[in-house]
């Protein structure tokens, strides 16, 4: 006989992660409540209206939908792709530089037919590299153990401007510079975000959370919105439930931290059960960078407007190291790197700059000029923008963190350094029997492919433990 | 020794796989019985040289597919390790 305020399961968190994890858990019997602080599900992934304009609030476009992408995997095996129509778009991203503009198509060979095609000398290690990364051999990947990213492409190709090129990715969809970033977090972002990119829900990001919140509760799971959860309740080194702000309790037999790991661990845990290795630790960690994103509403389709669908990227001068520098110092301007993309509906435009997180004071102060500062850049892809767009806003590092609570608004979890990777404070199964994390936090994984694999395998590692076929 | 680095291997694979440590056996296969992936595989075997605080070669990392390997060369390099520490000490002496 449950109680009213009893379940199975309670996952702090409806991002992608939290409502996958739910999904898989509700579908397999067990009882699953679902506590989320905003008023919709989705965390990175939602879309919200002004003025008449639906504009996705971050996540605007996934990967890894291809037959074998485990994406698909996922959606399939819960039905979202019942619910939503994927639609690819062609091409899925696209660099500009001063030099040239490298296009990256839906087939990969035509990908690598332009690439060659500006860089001959390295056709062959391009063809290699695709290869590389496409490679079905798993093995191939553990190699890459103690590698970044930069040297793995060093070990391709000698072209300077191709390097950074390739590597500009992992600024824009890893918030970390290709010497930091792992070689496997970077072989999968090039391999699941964008070889195998340009993915789009019909009617906007938000329809894939929507999709998933149906899902779960078609088979008897709960969210609540606009609650937050106060305190994990622990009770002989056990999980007990968890307490909300307004101090009411649900009980549980398993809790899943579908959400910030360091608050998950110093706020909702306390630093008494944490304990002070695991602390400092934390305390100790980089996360990966926020994003600055304006929202432009567009009067009408215009000459030179961008081909809707497509992420445009703007790469100003081929110094990565230093670009993350500036980024993190806050100048934007000077680092002048972003993505702009036009909404398949060709209504609205969002544009991406790398952001450090700063103080609240500093955003209140520089919002506005930052917004300026990020139009008058853009004016180098598309001249006299502001005469196109009739509605604008912007949100900063903060408007990240106050909606989804992400330590300093970061937009992939923790930097995925070599060296900050494979430590056991990542681990899905934490140090209290019946408390598991997820999501991007987590592990090496991140973005929409990353977040529905760890979902999913939190999700395996509970069923596993309750005897449940998986 | 052999006994404890095995216990800690399985305590490894076990956190990282998400399969209880009684599941888990010398002869599992890594991908084919505990579905470890190349990001699960990469997990083990940094998890295991920051346990033993060694190094395993690029080219060993293919050839660890099943429990009992993960051990054999874990204990492998341990060995090599302290049989080069006792040298460095001869020499020293």
């Amino acid at each position: 006989m449950q109680t009213k305020n009893s379940y199975d399961v309670i996952i702090i968190g409806a991002g992608i992660s939290g409502l996958v994890c739910g999904c898989y858990l509700a579908k397999a019997g067990m009882r699953v409540l679902i506590v989320e602080q905003h008023d919709k599900p989705g965390g990175y992934c939602t879309s919200f209206k002004r003025s008449g304009f639906t504009f996705d609030a971050a996540a605007h476009s996934f990967g890894s939908y291809r037959e074998s992408g485990h994406v698909r995997k996922v959606f399939a095996d819960l039905g979202v792709d019942n619910i939503v129509k994927i639609r690819r778009y062609d091409p899925s991203d696209c660099i500009i530089t001063p030099d040239f503009q490298v296009t990256f198509w839906n087939d990969s060979k035509a990908t690598i037919a332009g690439l060659a095609k500006i860089f001959p000398s390295e056709k062959v290690n391009i063809i290699n590299f695709f290869n590389f990364l496409m490679s079905p051999d798993q093995s191939e990947f553990a190699k890459l153990k103690n590698q970044t990213f930069d040297s793995l492409l060093r070990s391709f190709f000698s072209d300077e401007k191709l390097v950074s090129l390739l590597a500009f990715f992992m600024l824009g969809n890893g918030g970390l510079t290709p010497t930091l970033m792992h070689a496997f977090s970077g072989a999968k972002i090039f391999s699941e975000f964008i070889i195998d990119g340009g993915y789009y829900p019909e009617g906007g990001m938000q329809n894939i959370p929507n999709a998933l919140d149906f899902i779960l509760k078609k088979n008897n799971g709960e969210i609540l919105y606009r609650r937050q959860v106060k305190k994990i309740i622990i009770q002989n080194n056990l999980i007990g439930g968890v307490e909300l702000d307004d101090n009411e309790t649900f009980s549980s037999k398993y809790v899943v931290a579908a959400c910030d790991m360091r608050q998950t661990l110093k706020n909702l845990l306390g630093d008494k059960i944490t304990g002070k290795q695991r602390t400092d630790r934390l305390n100790n960690l980089l996360p990966s960078l926020s994003s600055f994103i304006l929202y432009l509403g567009i009067k009408s389709p215009f000459k030179g407007l961008p081909q809707r669908g497509t992420n445009m990227w703007y790469l100003p001068n081929y110094d990565l190291d230093k670009i993350y520098r500036q980024v993190q110092n806050g100048k934007l301007n000077n680092a002048g790197i972003f993505m702009l993309r036009v909404s398949p509906d060709e209504k609205t435009m969002i544009v991406f700059m790398a952001a450090p997180f700063k103080t609240r004071a500093y955003w209140n102060e520089n919002k506005r000029k930052t917004a300026q500062d990020c139009l008058t850049i853009i004016n180098k892809m598309i001249p006299d923008i502001t005469d196109h767009i009739t509605y604008f806003d912007a949100a900063t590092p903060f408007t990240l963190y106050d909606y989804t609570l992400n330590y300093k608004g970061a937009a992939y979890g923790w930097a995925k350094t070599p060296s900050q990777t494979f430590d056991s404070i990542f681990s899905r199964t934490s140090f209290i029997a019946g408390l598991y994390l997820t999501g991007h936090w987590t592990s090496l994984a991140f973005g929409i492919p990353g977040t529905c694999y760890s979902g999913q395998d939190t999700a395996k590692r509970i069923l596993r433990k309750e005897k449940v076929l998986v | 020794m052999a006994n404890s680095v095995e216990k800690e291997i399985t305590s490894i694979i076990s956190d990282v796989s998400g399969f209880e440590i009684e599941e888990i056996f010398p002869d599992s296969n890594f991908f084919k019985d505990l579905e470890i992936d190349s990001i699960k595989a990469i997990e083990i075997t940094v998890a295991i040289e920051k346990k033993f605080k060694i190094s395993i070669r690029d080219e060993d990392v293919p050839k660890i597919a099943t429990v009992r390997q993960a051990v054999e060369l874990a204990n492998a390099i341990i060995g090599q390790k302290n049989s080069e520490i006792v040298n460095a000490n001869q020499k020293l002496i």
